[in-house]
């Protein structure tokens, strides 16, 4: 009985590090999605007062967001998930699809 | 404003500090204290080399040109680090594992140690990095001639160039002493680390004191900011899609290909996990570090005088407002900033230079000489000071040649686009195992021509290095040739232009070369090992048969490595393959690692020609490898042959055992039958000895009683004839040879002539034969006389041992499974039970009846001629008597009488 316990504790853990992968790895594609947006904001020639520093803050928001989100996922990656062979992290993929 | 002397002071002091820190942690990291010298922390602070004068001085000059574009260029390295886990992890990983030096030397490594590949990235990466390393100089020059400005009288215009040879000269002597230092095995320094973690930290001091100034100082907050931002020119610049997505590309790139970069980022690396934290605290260095950017550029724009320097406002803004110790601080980060950019430069530059460019050439002098006299290490070490010197001497010469103006401001992008041509082969061959050599110099090759071309070349200018004639109408006069509008490109920002193209080209020749070449068996088996870096903890089998001296290795070893240093090494080996003393076993697996250890000095190309030299190239080769394969095969082959000659003798063996114990029947059978024989000879011939014995001492005897002995002799001599033919006829029929006569005769004849033979048989008994003459007149085929040998046994048989009072024999012809069958049962007690398998065996009497003249042959005797004759002769049990069954054999017999 304490076993079963323990191996779903285990399972539940290594599904979480995998969703902290997963994230970890898109957080690069949303950071650069969301520093595309300002390209859509034509705010030259189109007569209403320039927004620049707006911009820039909306920039820095986040890119600030960015590092923080960075933050929680590297300190969620514990030191031995670093070492996990990548035949194993197939392995947990395998079995989370069950 | 103070003296330029004070300003020469702090630098100077500034400098001890700096040789302090480097002197300090590289002593602590010697005696194994290395603690908090290598937290994530200093991992983090060093990265910030990314942030060079360029970035100091320039980002500010960027934004007042070009608005907010700038901020692409930081963007570019925060999703990179950000997205540690795509590649960074495995680039630091294939970094530790194969001990890395260089990036020319991770592509050399990659694409089977080839030295030609490590060569050409050298050579890009000077090309590239020289100008970049004139623009540090120049930012240092001009940054000490803002002050020189305010004070003319202590600062003489002409040697402005001297203080770019002085800050030249102090950098090559901080780099060759720190740098240089040792030959690690894992080319580690942490004096050099340590310093610019340092210098780190001083300039995002400066930069966040400044722009604080600049908020709270010049300004009336961050409401004022924002207003005075949207009111600037810099509001008005458009934004350039292409650029952006360009510029963060670039930057991304460059921030992996850049050979410092790659330097700290991987070669310098301690631990993968100081890359965790440096995936959020790098890019929020990189975020604090442009926070004021854009507002210090606003104010300067608002505050200086018209054509003022935008690159230097960080520095002439709080001059103008009096802030001399700020201005001093700003002075150290920008000194800071350019330092440490070219200190890191320099080594891994040299490093590369050295292992890449310098060793192979050497090697390729000495020829066999090099692996066994000569100090090897000296020379690496020499080579390597050369080269720092000669990077900087280059970059000196470079901003003398431009002459320092803007021409050299907008180097930094060409220079990035100039490292970014080693990407492809960079990431094909960490994730694509088919990428080959060929490819990537192909692809790196081909990239770099056309980045000269496109960027490199025409960046000086119209009429420098390319004819204003050649820029506008293209080579020859072919337009689609234009250098800044390749195949009628034009429209486009020029760096999007150059970046596109050379990136297309590159690319595209990249991939087809290595889609139609194939890759040598080293270049295979390193592919797998990058491409599969995190399945892979055993190092394959590089080298095959080695034929080499450990001490020689050992030699080799101490000249490279340090005497203490591959000692220690030789012996650890030694101890790990439990032998006593300092020289190992030279196993392939120890050669292996040697080198492995021999590549963090001297690069994977270079020790792995010294090795190869060393072992007489016995290093891997198709030719190994198919011998290898062969004798595989072989033993295979051979093995399977082995499987069958063992099948083969078991198969004997149990063929053997069956022959010996048959064998070994037949012996007991042969004694058995010797003393039988012995017996049954003694027995006649002892009553023929005692009676002629008797007969010879014969005067007492009376005519009655020697004619009595005498007929005794004589049958006991007759009976002895009858036991030497059955014995011989029994041998005869055993041992073939027998002629078997083929007659036709009636069955009834056959049994009347066995029936009148057997008659004088106890013939003193009454015996009756009863028998159906009927049944026997069937025609028989077969050795007459044979058959009615054993008919006549049979009979006779029956007379003597019939136990009956009224004996009786029964002749009976009977059909059993359509042969023609013979029956003689009598009425006598028959042959018990237990006995009835025995009867037919040689000597076999079941009761005394040795009287009757019986050798016990008889029954054995029938046996075998019916089994010659292809009949048989059987008990037959439960007929109420002693009963045979004599089955004639199945020869045309159907035709009766």
């Amino acid at each position: 009985m304490a076993d079963e316990t323990k191996q779903l504790f285990l399972a539940r853990q290594t599904y979480l590090r995998r969703r902290v992968i997963d994230a970890s790895r898109l957080l690069p594609l949303l950071g650069l999605f969301l520093f595309l947006i300002p390209l859509l904001w034509d705010d030259v020639g189109s007569g209403r007062e320039a927004f620049l520093a707006e911009k820039l803050l909306y920039m820095f928001a986040v890119w600030f967001s960015l590092v923080a989100v960075a933050a929680v996922l590297a300190f969620k990656l514990r030191p031995g998930d670093l070492n996990v062979p990548r035949g194993l992290e197939e392995v947990d993929r395998e079995a989370e699809t069950d | 404003m103070f003296a330029f002397d004070i300003l020469i002071e702090v630098c100077i002091g500034y400098v001890v500090l700096l040789f302090i820190v480097a002197y300090v942690a590289d002593r602590r990291a010697r005696q194994g204290k290395i603690g908090w010298l290598r937290s994530p922390l200093v991992y983090t602070l060093s990265l910030s080399i990314y942030c060079t004068a360029w970035t100091f001085y320039g980002a500010v000059g960027y934004a007042a040109r070009s608005g907010i574009e700038f901020l692409c260029i930081y963007l570019g390295p925060s999703l990179v680090m950000i997205g540690w886990w795509w590649g960074l992890r495995k680039l630091v990983r294939i970094g530790r594992m194969q001990r890395i030096t260089s990036i020319a030397d991770l592509i050399s490594s990659r694409y089977g140690k080839s030295a030609m590949l490590g060569g050409l990235v050298t050579l890009l990466a000077v090309i590239a990095t020289t100008p970049y390393i004139a623009l540090q100089l120049q930012s240092v020059t001009l940054s000490f001639g803002v002050f020189a400005a305010a004070s003319p009288s202590d600062w003489p215009v002409q040697s402005q160039h001297a203080t770019a040879i002085w800050v030249a000269v102090g950098l090559a002597v901080f780099t060759i002493v720190f740098g240089t230092r040792n030959l690690d095995a894992n080319e580690r320094h942490h004096g050099v680390v340590m310093a610019i973690a340092v210098e780190a930290l001083v300039k995002l001091a400066a930069l966040l004191a400044v722009g604080a100034f600049v908020v709270w100082g010049i300004a009336d907050g961050p409401r004022e900011i924002i207003q005075r931002i949207n009111e600037s020119p810099m509001a008005l610049v458009p934004n350039h899609s292409s650029r952006w997505l360009a510029l963060i590309f670039l930057s991304g790139a460059a921030f992996l290909c850049l050979p410092r970069m790659f330097q700290v980022l991987v070669v310098e690396n301690d631990d993968e996990h100081h890359l965790s934290t440096a995936s959020w605290a790098f890019p929020l260095y990189l975020a604090l570090v442009n926070l004021f950017v854009l507002p210090i550029a606003a104010m300067g724009l608002a505050v200086l005088p018209q054509g003022s320097n935008p690159d230097l406002f960080v520095l002439t803004l709080p001059l103008s407002q009096g802030q001399n110790s700020l201005a001093m601080l700003v002075f150290l980060g920008g000194f800071s900033s350019a330092t440490s950019m070219v200190i890191v430069a320099a080594i891994a530059l040299s490093t590369m230079v050295s292992n890449h460019v310098v060793m192979p050439i050497w090697l390729g002098i000495r020829r066999q000489a090099a692996t066994v006299s000569g100090d090897v290490r000296e020379v690496v070490l020499m080579s390597r000071r050369l080269s720092i010197s000669a990077v900087l001497g280059l970059g000196y010469v470079y901003y003398r040649f431009s002459g320092g103006g803007e021409a050299l401001a907008s180097i930094g992008l060409v220079s990035f686009a100039g490292v970014v041509q080693v990407l492809p082969a960079l990431v094909g061959g960490v994730f694509w195992r088919g990428a080959t050599r060929v490819g990537a110099a192909l692809g790196v090759s081909v990239g770099f021509l056309v980045w000269l071309y496109v960027m490199f070349l025409p960046s000086f200018g119209p009429d420098v290095l390319l004819s204003a004639r050649m820029m506008l109408e293209g080579p020859l006069g072919i337009g689609w040739l234009r250098p800044q509008a390749l195949f009628g490109l034009h429209d486009v920002d020029p760096l999007v232009h150059a970046l596109l193209w050379s990136m297309a080209f590159n690319t595209t020749a990249f991939c087809i070369g290595s889609l139609l070449s194939f890759p040598n068996p080293l270049e295979r088996v390193q592919g797998a090992q990058f491409v599969n870096v995190f399945d892979y903890t055993a190092s394959h089998r590089g080298w095959s048969r080695s034929n080499v001296d450990a001490e020689d290795l050992l030699i080799m070893a101490q000249r490279i490595l340090g005497p203490s240093e591959a000692q220690a090494l030789f012996q650890a080996a030694a101890d790990a393959q439990g032998k006593q003393g300092y020289l190992p076993e030279i196993t392939p697996d120890f050669i292996d690692s040697f080198e492995r250890v021999l590549a963090g000095s001297v690069g994977a190309a270079t020790a792995h020609a010294m090795i190869g030299q060393m072992t007489s190239g016995s290093a891997l080769s198709v030719e190994d490898l198919m011998a290898v394969a062969d004798e595989t095969a072989q033993i295979m082959e051979y093995s399977s042959q082995l499987e069958a000659q063992s099948q083969e003798l078991s198969r004997t063996a149990g063929q053997l055992r069956d022959a010996n114990e048959k064998l070994t029947a037949l012996s007991v059978q042969k004694d058995a039958f010797l003393s039988q024989i012995s017996h049954e000879l003694r027995t006649p011939m002892t009553s023929i000895r005692a009676f002629s014995e008797i007969l010879m001492l014969g005067d007492a005897l009376n005519a009655e009683e020697k004619a009595k002995y005498s007929r005794i002799i004589h049958d006991e001599a007759l009976r002895l004839t009858r036991l030497l033919d059955a014995l011989l006829d029994l041998n005869v029929l055993e041992h073939g040879h027998v002629t078997i006569e083929q007659e036709r005769a009636v069955l009834r004849d056959v049994i009347d002539r066995a029936v009148f033979a057997t008659s004088a048989v106890s013939a003193d008994r009454v015996f009756t034969i009863d028998r159906n003459e009927v049944r026997e007149a069937v025609q028989i085929c077969t050795d007459l006389d044979r058959l009615s040998q054993v008919f006549i046994n049979l009979i006779a048989n029956a007379r003597k041992y019939c136990d009956s009072p009224r004996p009786r024999l029964t002749i009976r012809v009977v059909r059993v499974d359509g042969a023609l069958a013979v029956d003689f049962v009598d009425n006598g007690s028959g042959i018990p039970t237990e006995s009835q398998s025995l009867i037919f065996e040689k000597f076999s009497r079941l009761s005394d009846h040795s009287a009757a003249g019986g050798a016990g042959l008889g029954l054995a005797i029938c046996r075998e001629i019916m089994a010659k004759l292809g009949g048989s002769v059987t008990y037959l049990p439960g007929q109420g008597g002693a009963a045979f069954r004599v089955i004639l054999p199945k020869v045309p017999m159907e035709r009766a009488a």
